[in-house]
């Protein structure tokens, strides 16, 4: 076998083991369904619904979800909430990856998972004023309107007993960056 | 690295690799298939507890929450995951969401209220005096206990003659000590510790003593910052050689860069003195008396919450009545733990050479000597239960510990005396016992 036919079949089976974020590529599960979920398509979702690269998930009144991506990362979705997977791309052997996620409107908590603890700069949570970075934590976005957001760190406190360190979220609003690192303390993004 | 060596590391890691997805036994992949089963997402949340994934314990029994009201027992699960997050915002959140929820019964709320007020009690600083005794087996088998050259010869006032020690040889330790100590704060801590062992030999005899030991140490954190300065005393009194005593001071601390980074630096000094003796020999038991002072600074790298890979350099000086004991010795070591069920896993290589000021015309008249010390560790450590879980009966508050070693001392030297190979093997295990807490 020559060096090229070698090289063609190397990247072949490295492109094969990538999980791209591709229309009709699973990205994750909705783990957890209560009430009246559905996608862009008016599909109606419930605990089991496998979600696809750019779905658009909309929780309605008296609903919530937790949808668990490949890279374990949990979004818990709360009622009257709309949000997409804009971007997800992810290689579960080296776990490395990015999601960029799009809430438009509601409140959704996330607990970061695998492509965060590799590189935290590869978790991108955008509001409508702006976005928020991640490392190793949970924090929780409550998007009121188009022009204001409100971002919460609740990742473990300094007194935890299971020698986890808090971690940080950096928020932008374009302008301007705030990090939080203390759990707790909340953002307030304004158009 | 000998052959030996080599071949328990390769054993060891086909061990603890292949043996992981049999204790493991609920992957990602099933609960992605199962989200809303029960058992299976049950089993996971504790399987991800036990590897210290918090995360996803946490993420599950939410998950759980949401599918199962009703289900009190998954509630005080998730209770005590948040509790131990210190998760205060979030806990309140979810009480205030459960005890809100219509499905939660009057019966669970109460429940949920009175388990909480319990777990906040039990889960404050405890700001009083702690008291704790330690027994202690240690059995080492020695390769080469008097350290007998490679070539097995040495040099005597620079003539080459046969090195006349005692190669195989075991080793016991049984020991006993009482730490007591308070907690001054939610931060800070000073323990005093106080100990005696007896060492025996089994064919030889220079390395019988017994040893008494004491310490005092505080622990203080500040901020990212853990704080450990402490002193020591030590007082072997040796049954077949001079006796000696060593105190010494010392300070280690840990910056926490962030959740998986973090540094960590000491420095100490110690001062060794033999007893004076009265013989007329050329080569005097205080001749050895000698300080020594000694720095480090390492980095810590946490990856998937169960493992660390560490990297330290160090410069350790020894000053010593006579130039030809004192050295200087700068080093490097690099290692790798990793948490698993039976066992915190760990396997380290040091690096040092120690440049000696002088020559010892005693040995050899023209050669200075230098030593290139390679140690080599693998090494097991953990709670009896876990290795063992039959013993939970004989051991249900998880009080018996073990440690299994084995270190491979390699040294080239300049000088035939100390060109030798040590190899150590040891089981060692502690039984502690609560006198105040």
């Amino acid at each position: 076998m020559n060096k090229i036919q070698t090289l063609i079949i190397s990247l072949i089976i490295s492109l094969s083991s990538i999980t791209f974020g591709f229309a009709s590529e699973v990205i994750g599960v909705i783990a957890a369904g209560i009430g009246n979920i559905s996608n862009q398509n008016n599909e109606k979702l419930s605990t089991g619904s496998k979600i696809y690269f750019g779905d658009t998930i909309f929780v309605r009144a008296q609903s919530n979800a937790q949808i668990l991506l490949l890279d374990e990362t949990a979004l818990t979705v709360g009622e009257k909430s709309e949000l997409t997977i804009d971007e997800f791309i992810y290689e579960p052997q080296s776990k490395v990856g990015r999601i960029v996620s799009n809430i438009k409107i509601g409140t959704v908590r996330i607990i970061t998972g695998e492509i965060s603890r590799q590189n935290p700069d590869n978790l991108e949570v955008n509001v409508p004023t702006g976005s928020i970075g991640a490392r190793g934590t949970e924090f929780v976005v409550v998007t009121e309107s188009d022009e204001k957001s409100t971002v919460v760190l609740l990742g473990p406190g300094k007194k935890n007993s299971l020698g986890m360190i808090p971690g940080t979220l950096n928020i932008s609003d374009g302008f301007n960056i705030v990090n939080i690192s203390t759990p707790g303390f909340q953002s307030v993004v304004f158009k | 690295m000998s052959l030996n060596f080599k071949r328990i590391v390769f054993l060891l890691s086909l061990f603890i690799f292949f043996t992981k997805p049999v204790l493991a036994k609920v992957t990602f992949q099933e609960i992605l298939e199962n989200p809303s089963d029960l058992e299976i997402n049950l089993k996971y949340a504790t399987e991800q507890e036990a590897l210290g994934r918090y995360k996803a314990t946490l993420s599950t029994l939410e998950r759980l929450n949401m599918l199962y009201p009703v289900n009190t027992d998954i509630k005080l699960y998730l209770i005590s995951i948040l509790l131990k997050m210190d998760s205060e915002a979030k806990l309140q959140l979810m009480i205030e969401m459960m005890l809100q929820d219509p499905n939660t019964t009057k019966e669970t709320r109460d429940y949920i209220e009175g388990i909480l007020d319990t777990i906040r009690e039990q889960t404050k600083p405890k700001l009083k005096w702690f008291a704790y005794a330690d027994i202690n087996y240690m059995q080492t088998d020695n390769s080469n206990i008097d350290g007998v050259s490679k070539s097995g010869n040495l040099y005597a006032q620079d003539n080459i003659s046969e090195f006349p020690g005692l190669k195989y040889d075991k080793t016991y330790s049984r020991g006993g000590s009482i730490t007591v100590g308070k907690n001054l704060s939610s931060t800070s801590a000073i323990s005093f510790n106080g100990g005696l062992s007896i060492n025996t030999q089994n064919k030889g005899e220079e390395n019988e003593s017994d040893l008494a030991s004491a310490s005092v140490s505080y622990s203080k954190i500040m901020g990212k910052h853990f704080l450990l300065p402490y002193v020591f005393y030590s007082r072997p009194n040796e049954r077949f050689t001079a006796d000696l005593s060593t105190k010494g001071i010392g300070f280690n601390n840990t910056y926490n860069i962030n959740q998986n980074n973090s540094i960590n630096y000491s420095s100490s000094f110690s001062t060794t003195d033999y007893n004076v003796t009265s013989s007329n020999y050329v080569n005097k038991p205080e001749d050895a008396n000698n300080d020594i002072y000694s720095a480090s600074v390492g980095y810590n790298y946490t990856f998937s919450d169960v493992n660390l890979i560490s990297s330290k350099i160090s410069y350790t000086e020894k000053h010593a009545l006579k130039n030809y004991n004192a050295y200087t010795g700068p080093g490097f070591n690099i290692g790798f733990t990793r948490i698993l069920p039976f066992g915190t896993f760990k396997l380290e290589k040091t690096f040092q050479t120690n440049t000696y000021e002088e020559k010892n015309t005693f040995i050899h008249s023209t050669i200075n000597r230098e030593d290139d010390i390679e140690t080599s560790r693998i090494q097991l450590s953990g709670r009896i239960t876990q290795l063992l879980p039959f013993m939970k009966k004989l051991d249900p508050e998880n009080k018996i510990f073990f440690n299994l070693n084995h270190t491979k001392i390699d040294s080239d030297s300049t000088l035939l005396n100390n060109t030798a190979i040590r190899r150590n093997t040891s089981f060692n295990i502690i039984k502690r016992f609560s006198l105040y807490e």
